[in-house]
């Protein structure tokens, strides 16, 4: 049973994985959801599309988001 | 043309939620710190059921879990999920009525029930089940609240932070109830199953999630650049959710569950780690090096980032624990507890406090002090490094000791040190929570009057990042792909989650069943009478599981040390089982005739009256004012733990210990070693000086043995070490090294003082003392003791312990005056109050003639009262 329920995990896995280096618009697609994410933080950025799947993009520094701490206690990387 | 829509964030329910979850923390880490000092004050607030060890730990580890992490978590659902899905929260005011039924019923109605004694002792689950009932509704609640908002999302779109707070939310509350209720229904080694999966759980889905999904929402939002790869931290989010759930077991290795069970648990925890270290890799390449040493200024960040780096060490760490061959030595030691320590503050705590302080920067109107947090930041690193470096080294010793044939409390005595710097960290742990909770208190306010997110919609376009990236058509298909996949995987997420209860909680439990059914043999006593069942409802209220296992491990230093190991069979009246997973005391499963009755009643009402270094709670207030007055509840705890192990012990009595013959003393023995190995071991029943006149001694049934007033032989002492005495408190300490064991024997003979009597003392010549004392004897005391003093007269196999044997114990004058007016309370020695001063002389003149003279010897004659001299020692 404990081979049969590792086995499956990592089949499952597995297919995502290569679904994932095989199909491009899936790579792109499934690295949506973090853009997305940045958009409801109020970081905003038109070049992510060219991002592939991975790693870091070069985001403008503006901030739509009021919501931070304007005191002078205010961390150097809000705005 | 775009349309920009603020969606509110329930500011209010997070500040309450956080000001809640300050007073969890702070009270759960006092009743800790309790906990620590009792470890090294054991009498510290002993006065009160309420204080005791055991509750204060069940309300430590409740308090951390439900008042400190699950408010904090909650306040954090509260900014978090309108971020990750565009929609506010269902209701605000079930917010608050959530609010009310978590802090006052769940948590301090939790606590105050356990104080009251109303709990269950099973670990991470010890709240009574009342409170475990409104507990689970809160989590159903909690599923209206947050769950509901993802639904309005496509499943493609929602970030991994929303998986994880998706998966925990509706994993934890399809575990708990398995975790609080089947080891009620199910007994024994079926229940340990399913609490095992619960002890996991507990960690695993409730608060590693909520860990994991602050470090993927909060580091984005500092970096404000995405994280490094989104599909490798899904495939992350369900290894947790699939592989978690089936480690379970781990927490029983080496236990009567299925071996099966266990090599699943111990497959699943590698596999955990390994999954561990995917997140943890994708989370660190999150964070561009060009910015690291600028972002870990963020105060809050450098909290997260800890956390991230701690996760991983704590999750090797836990996979290593898992592994048999590693099992078997550090488990039960303070190495877990250290282990614990650093999952539930190094990474829980730790993510818990970043989100906390991430989101204080960013709410309206409150004040927030960054110094205090980094003062806080430093306290917290400290305190916990000292004390997970200070606990794994007391694992490692106390691993060893237990590994050698030493006596118990010699891993105890070890292990004080350790115990006494852990309570320094614990406040410095403290200090660091406090400075936490003042830098949201401190510092300049926020000026800011509104907190909402601020979400601009291309009207009737697809998203930038689809237009740029792919044809409509084709990402149109692939979202909708994608969809089906992730809502498929979410399915077999939760098929796991029921494959995972089928494979370790219900397999095992059929497998159980039937052995024991097999195994059990006929003749075996496994009923509890009406007070042993009370015993034991005391037992579990008073925490006494979380010390002491009832469970010999298939292991040789377990065997060994405490006898064959624990069937399945021999639990199945366990409701719940309390097989524990802590050893500060010895293990419990073997109880049964180790210890008299007295002995269990005196080392209740204080164990230091019985073994010095003990370092176990007293529980005096099971008494009316005195050891020697139990009320029923004492007794019945003790009747209760005569039970433990007494059906295998009925089928196959434990062998008695056999006297070895005593070594011949090739090396010197030394009287300081001895007086320290009686000091430590001895001194609780027959007093520091050795008379037996101690509170412990005084209380036990035959109260102690006054070695000052008794000259004894050396065979004699040498075998009384050996086995013991039948019949009374006195244990065999063969455990002892042999050099010990000799020292302590010489020292205790060096104790006796028993000189002959002054001739002017004497109120008769030698042979008329001599003739009066043989008439006395055989008059009232030949019965007993035996017409030659052996203690073998027709009556003595009636008793026990058995009566004196006259040729190894040499009475002193006043000893035997002693004796013979107040008789041994709790033996068959009465008091003889009717007889003189002088009878008493004459008897026991007659009596020290018999020492060390051969069994069979006649006795002298009153024609040769010369030799008395050249007998006496």
């Amino acid at each position: 049973m404990t081979a049969w329920l590792v086995a499956v995990i990592t089949i499952i896995l597995i297919a995502l994985i290569l679904a994932h280096r095989v199909w491009p618009v899936f790579r792109r697609r499934s690295e949506f959801p973090k853009y997305r994410f940045l958009d409801n933080l109020g970081i905003t950025d038109g070049s992510r599309a060219n991002e592939a799947h991975t790693g870091p993009i070069h985001l403008p520094a503006s901030n739509n988001n009021p919501n931070h701490n304007q005191g002078e206690d205010r961390e150097p990387h809000q705005s | 043309m775009t349309a920009r829509t603020d969606i509110p964030i329930e500011s209010r329910l997070i500040r309450a939620h956080t000001y809640a979850a300050f007073c969890g923390l702070l009270l759960s880490a006092l009743f800790g710190l309790m906990v620590s000092i009792k470890f090294n004050a054991p009498s510290f607030l002993t006065g009160h059921a309420a204080w005791t060890w055991g509750r204060l730990r069940y309300d430590h580890t409740q308090g951390i879990l439900y008042a400190w992490l699950g408010n904090a978590f909650i306040a954090f659902l509260y900014y978090a999920v309108p971020f990750l899905t565009r929609h506010p929260v269902t209701n605000r005011r079930l917010g608050w009525a959530m609010f009310w039924i978590w802090n006052v019923i769940a948590v301090l109605g939790g606590w105050t029930l356990v104080l009251a004694g109303y709990n269950q002792p099973l670990e991470w689950a010890e709240f009574p089940l009342v409170i475990a009932a409104v507990i689970e509704l809160s989590f159903i609640l909690l599923i209206v609240q947050f769950v509901l908002p993802f639904i309005q999302c496509g499943a493609s779109e929602i970030y991994v932070a929303g998986w994880y707070l998706l998966g925990g939310i509706t994993f934890t509350t399809l575990a708990f109830p398995l975790g609080n209720l089947m080891p009620h229904l199910l007994p024994g080694a079926m229940g340990a199953a399913f609490s095992g999966l619960w002890i996991h759980d507990a960690v695993g889905l409730f608060v590693t999630p909520f860990g994991v999904a602050i470090a993927y929402f909060v580091l984005p939002a500092v970096t404000r650049r995405p994280i490094y790869s989104h599909f490798y931290s899904m495939i992350g989010f369900w290894l947790l959710f699939m592989a978690y759930p089936l480690n379970g077991i781990h927490h029983y290795i080496l236990s009567s569950l299925p071996m099966a069970a266990q090599h699943a648990s111990e497959v699943a925890s590698l596999y955990q780690g390994v999954d561990v270290i995917l997140v943890v890799t994708n989370l660190l390449l999150s964070i561009p090096i060009a910015i690291a040493a600028t972002v870990l200024e963020d105060i809050p960040f450098r909290f997260l980032w800890t956390s991230i780096v701690l996760y991983l060490v704590v999750s090797i760490q836990g996979s290593a624990q898992a592994v048999m061959a590693f099992n078997r030595y550090i488990h039960f030691t303070d190495w877990v507890i250290g282990h614990s320590h650093l999952a539930m503050i190094g990474f829980a705590s730790f993510a818990a406090m970043g989100g906390l302080a991430h989101i204080w920067q960013r709410m309206p109107g409150v004040r927030f002090s960054r110094r205090a947090l980094g003062w806080s930041y430093w306290l917290l690193v400290t305190g916990l490094g000292l004390m997970v470096a200070d606990l794994t080294v007391a694992g490692l010793i106390q691993a060893a000791l237990w590994q050698s044939s030493l006596p118990w409390i010699e891993s105890v005595r070890a292990s004080k040190p350790y115990w006494l710097f852990r309570t320094f960290d614990g406040c410095l742990l403290l200090s660091g929570f406090i400075v936490f909770a003042v830098s949201f208190l401190t510092g300049p306010r926020n000026t800011d009057h509104r907190l909402a997110v601020v979400v601009n919609e291309s009207a009737g376009a697809e998203n930038d990042f689809l237009k740029n990236g792919a044809p409509i058509s084709d990402s149109t298909r692939t979202y909708s792909w994608i969809n089906t996949a992730y809502a498929t995987v979410f399915g077999a997420g939760m098929m796991f989650f029921f494959v995972s209860f089928l494979a370790l909680g219900v397999f095992p439990a059929i497998h159980l069943h039937a052995e024991i059914d097999r195994t059990t043999p006929k003749a075996a006593r496994l009923y509890l009478s009406a007070a042993e069942i009370h015993g034991r409802d005391l037992y579990a209220k008073n925490g006494c599981a979380y010390c002491h296992t009832e469970q010999v491990r298939f292991t040789a230093a377990d065997e060994r040390r405490f006898g064959p190991p624990t069937q399945a069979w021999e639990t199945q009246r366990e409701f719940p089982q309390m097989w524990g997973t802590r050893r500060i005391g010895p293990d419990l499963a073997r109880e049964t005739k180790k210890h008299p009755n007295d002995w269990q009643l005196v080392h209740l009402y204080n164990p230091r009256y019985i073994v010095p270094d003990s370092i176990m709670p007293a529980y005096p207030w099971m008494y009316d004012g005195s050891p020697s007055k139990p009320t029923q509840a004492a007794l019945d705890l003790v009747a209760y733990l005569n039970t433990l192990g007494r059906a295998a012990n009925t089928l196959s009595p434990k062998p008695q210990p056999v006297a070895t013959e005593m070594p011949i003393q090739t090396t010197p023995v030394h009287w300081d070693e001895g007086r320290q190995v009686f000091l430590h071991n001895c001194s609780g029943c027959h007093g520091a000086n050795g008379d037996g006149a101690s509170p412990g001694g005084e209380a036990l049934r035959p109260v102690a043995f006054n070695l000052t007033g008794f000259t004894l032989t050396d065979q004699r002492i040498w075998r009384v070490l050996q086995v013991g005495v039948r019949g009374s408190a006195m244990p065999a300490w063969n455990n002892l090294p042999s050099d010990q064991l000799r020292a302590v024997a010489a020292y205790t003979a060096s104790l006796g003082q028993a000189p002959d009597l002054a001739p002017d003392k004497m109120w008769a010549p030698a042979s008329v003392l001599l003739e009066a004392g043989r008439r006395i004897y055989e008059t009232h005391c030949v019965q007993c003791h035996g017409e030659v003093l052996s203690g073998n007269g027709p009556a003595a196999n009636k008793y026990n312990p058995r009566p004196t044997d006259f040729h190894e114990v040499l009475p002193s004058y006043p000893a035997a005056e002693y004796v013979l007016h107040h008789g041994v309370p709790g033996s068959a020695m009465a008091a003889w109050p009717l007889l003189t001063p002088q009878e008493i002389q004459a008897v026991t003149y007659y009596i020290r003639s018999f020492y060390r003279t051969p069994q069979d010897y006649p006795g002298k004659h009153a024609s040769t009262p010369k030799q008395i001299g050249e007998i006496a020692p």
